[in-house]
């Protein structure tokens, strides 16, 4: 009797438990099984991907310890895809090959560039660059999972490295070489490789000094850090309406994070991640006195009084001489260590040596105690007009100002004393 | 206690295939997780001309998938790789049917290769580098069945030279491995070399010192089975100058050059190895075992191989391909 009891409750219990193990397989979750699923989610990713007329713009990371690179993408229907580039290793000139492109199902959603594209896997191919040997390359991504995809942006993330990629339409009618074009003017507003050095200016109140950003290569020192021991990098990439870095910049001690610049309309660049972190240029008095930086006092730019004095240096140099005046500088001279109006008299160049007082922002003022080179004093001697330039140069203080908070490389000097007194320098 | 033990066991064996008997009614659903309504070939595809060249050349009569498109799943993903070029993968296409898969063909018979061949070839496009001793991988065969072929990108149809020694002798001898991994050769191959061997250093050898020792190549002399595939593949894709090279090599000593770390001139001691005498010892055993073991005349098949690799046309071979009306 005791065998029969447990025989049953047996039965049953195993009866229970197979019912209760088929229950959840027969339960729809989804309205279509894996495979399905997954091949239906390519063929939208492919739909998305060849629908914009002018193609993608592909803001591609190989590495973080290099710059970023965007390649213009045209994804066709049949399986191919024209890809251009405008980069060093095509002479900056934009350049285009055809090649094979493939959504598949492996890693989750894949995008793989599955046919060698000279422009595109060149940054994975693992032949040596760099004075390095062969195996590793650029070590760039080919073959991307897709995050996420919409007619607006297309977020990729690299299936062996891992960075993330991003894809954005190029507006329809906007031919490519445009829209390179576009990009490097967009470049050009933000970092002149004539000026050395930037400013990152945190949320959090931190300021770090940026060193090669034309290269894209970002150097950063924190204020009033030692650039040996306290330099961190990070690579970044122009962007159609600014800049990106690879990853998240969190400085030396993680206290912000910035990834993504907008730049606004004065030029500055504006952190979206947080809404307040910049990146400008250093105050304009700092960039006057910057050691390794020469200004062109540009004739074309005078205003009040130095139209005069200026013309009259020419003049009197012509007179005095019998050549041909060619221009002044604001610089510093390493040979005397002394801030010097260099001039350029025909085959003549002489120095002016001059003192120099900031005010730590935007204000700059000159003394001059008629000091200078041999053919600084010889000049003077014989082109009175050089002493009136310099008393004009020297009776009032300036204020600074130029169109473009993050590249000045001209600004204006605005008498304190009679602002119809001007004139405009160029960075050399 | 031993009906107890029968009881739950019935219980067990009762309810399991209850258990079983309700999950079978739920029917596994009838799609394949491939896409087997497809068309073989996409007529819409950038590709279908040499799709459909594949299809008829390599998955109608061998069942070989061609795979042009790289998978770095199908590669080592711990090398840095990338894929083929388009036009380089059809180039070797056409030159590995007319130089490999035609030739045993005429010398064997098709049903050889349908029976033996690779049933993958993968392309890749560049070498897989081994930095830390500066060699590269020009071939792999993968449990009989695979064989990837690297370096792709550099293919230049104009050198033959070239193609052997990074396709088609890389191809001859990863087709070795496959043979003697179905039926293994000779034990007797392996003693004749024994403790000339050196599997770390290999790269370091010179051709010249490693022919007096009995190899035909660097690479040979790394280990029995790599010089088993590479006597097979030296000897078919060599050409005469080539081989009486290797043998003349192999008959002399050779010395460092005074003041030279790696250039070896004629001289020296001899190392006691008659090495022309155990190149051709061992490409006897080869043939033999071609011979017993496949049927397969090594002698014809080198003879074939000679005469395709300095007359073959590469315009009317791409033409196959770039002639198929879309």
């Amino acid at each position: 009797m005791n065998k029969k009891f447990l025989s049953v409750i047996f039965f049953g219990a195993v009866l229970a438990m197979s019912l209760g193990s088929c229950k959840n397989e027969i339960d729809d979750v989804f309205d279509q099984d894996a495979a399905a699923r997954m091949n239906t989610a390519l063929s939208t990713y492919k739909d998305v991907l060849t629908a914009p007329s002018s193609g993608w713009a592909m803001e591609y990371f190989a590495t973080d310890a290099e710059q970023g690179y965007t390649f213009l993408m045209k994804f066709d229907k049949n399986g191919s895809v024209n890809i251009a580039a405008k980069n060093t290793y095509t002479s900056n000139k934009m350049a285009q090959e055809t090649s094979l492109y493939q959504f598949i199902g492996d890693d989750g959603p894949v995008l793989t560039f599955n046919s060698y594209n000279n422009l595109f896997h060149r940054f994975s191919t693992p032949e040596a660059i760099d004075g390095k040997s062969n195996g590793v390359g650029h070590g760039g991504d080919y073959e991307f999972i897709v995050m996420n995809a919409s007619a607006d942006s297309v977020k990729l993330q690299g299936k062996k490295v891992g960075y993330t990629q991003y894809l954005y339409p190029i507006p329809s009618g906007t031919s490519w070489e445009d829209y390179f074009n576009q990009l490097d003017t967009i470049d050009a507003k933000m970092f002149s490789p004539k000026l050395p050095t930037l400013w990152l200016n945190t949320a959090n109140g931190k300021r770090y000094t940026i060193g090669n950003a034309s290269t894209h290569y970002l150097s950063f020192v924190p204020d009033g850090g030692d650039a040996i021991s306290q330099t961190t990098y990070a690579a970044g990439i122009v962007t159609h309406d600014g800049f990106r870095f690879c990853k998240p910049y969190q400085g030396l001690d993680s206290t912000f994070k910035v990834q993504k610049f907008v730049q606004q309309t004065d030029g500055t660049l504006l952190c979206t991640d947080d809404g307040k972190s910049t990146i400008t240029a250093p105050y304009l008095d700092s960039l006057l006195v910057t050691k390794t930086l020469a200004w062109q006092i540009e004739p074309s730019t005078l205003g009040g009084d130095f139209v005069k004095a200026y013309n009259d240096v020419v003049t009197g140099c012509n007179t005095s001489f019998k050549t041909v005046f060619q221009y002044m500088q604001l610089r510093y001279d390493g040979a005397s260590k002394n801030y010097e109006l260099l001039f350029k008299n025909g085959k003549y160049t002489g120095k002016l040596y001059i003192g120099v007082t900031t005010s730590g922002t935007d204000k700059v003022s000159y003394t001059f105690a008629d000091d200078g080179d041999n053919n600084g004093k010889v000049h003077l001697t014989r082109v009175a007009a050089f002493k009136t330039f310099m008393t004009l140069l020297t009776s009032s203080g300036y204020t600074l100002s130029a169109t473009s908070t993050i590249a000045p490389t001209r600004v204006k000097f605005t008498s304190d004393a009679n602002s119809s007194n001007y004139f405009y320098v160029d960075v050399q | 206690m031993t009906m107890n033990k029968y009881i739950l066991s019935l219980v067990l064996l009762l309810g399991a295939a209850i258990g079983f008997s309700s999950c079978s009614s739920d029917e596994p659903n009838s799609t394949s997780i491939f896409n087997t309504t497809e068309a073989a070939v996409d007529t819409a595809s950038a590709t279908y001309q040499f799709d459909s060249w594949l299809y008829t050349n390599y998955v109608q009569v061998y069942n070989l998938d061609f795979r042009y498109k790289m998978q770095d799943v199908g590669a080592d993903m711990d090398y840095n790789l990338v894929p083929a070029e388009y036009s380089k993968a059809v180039d070797l296409a056409v030159l590995a049917k007319y130089l490999w898969f035609d030739v045993y063909k005429g010398v064997v018979g098709i049903d050889f290769l349908k029976s033996y061949g690779p049933r993958i070839i993968h392309l890749i496009g560049s070498p897989a580098y081994n930095a830390a001793n500066g060699t590269m991988i020009l071939g792999l065969a993968e449990g009989g069945l695979k064989v990837s072929l690297f370096r792709v990108n550099y293919l230049d149809v104009n050198d033959f030279l070239s193609l052997n020694e990074y396709y088609f002798k890389t191809m001859h001898h990863e087709f070795a491995h496959i043979l003697h991994q179905t039926k293994t050769y000779p034990k007797e191959f392996n003693l004749l070399s024994v403790g000339n061997y050196e599997p770390f250093k290999w790269q370091e050898r010179d051709e010249k010192v490693v022919a007096s020792l009995g190899f035909t190549s660097p690479y040979a002399s790394s280990e029995t089975r790599e010089d088993f595939a590479e006597t097979v593949a030296n000897y078919i894709t060599k050409t005469d100058a080539q081989w009486a090279q290797i043998l003349d090599w192999a008959s002399k000593n050779w010395t460092l050059k005074e003041s030279s770390t790696n250039v070896y001139v004629e001289g020296g001691e001899s190392d006691g190895v008659d090495g022309k005498a155990v190149i051709l010892q061992k490409v006897s055993i080869v043939r033999q075992w071609f011979k017993d073991s496949w049927g397969v005349d090594l002698d014809s098949l080198r003879s074939v191989v000679q005469y395709r690799q300095s007359h073959f046309n590469i315009d009317s071979l791409r033409n196959e391909v770039y002639s198929i009306k879309k």
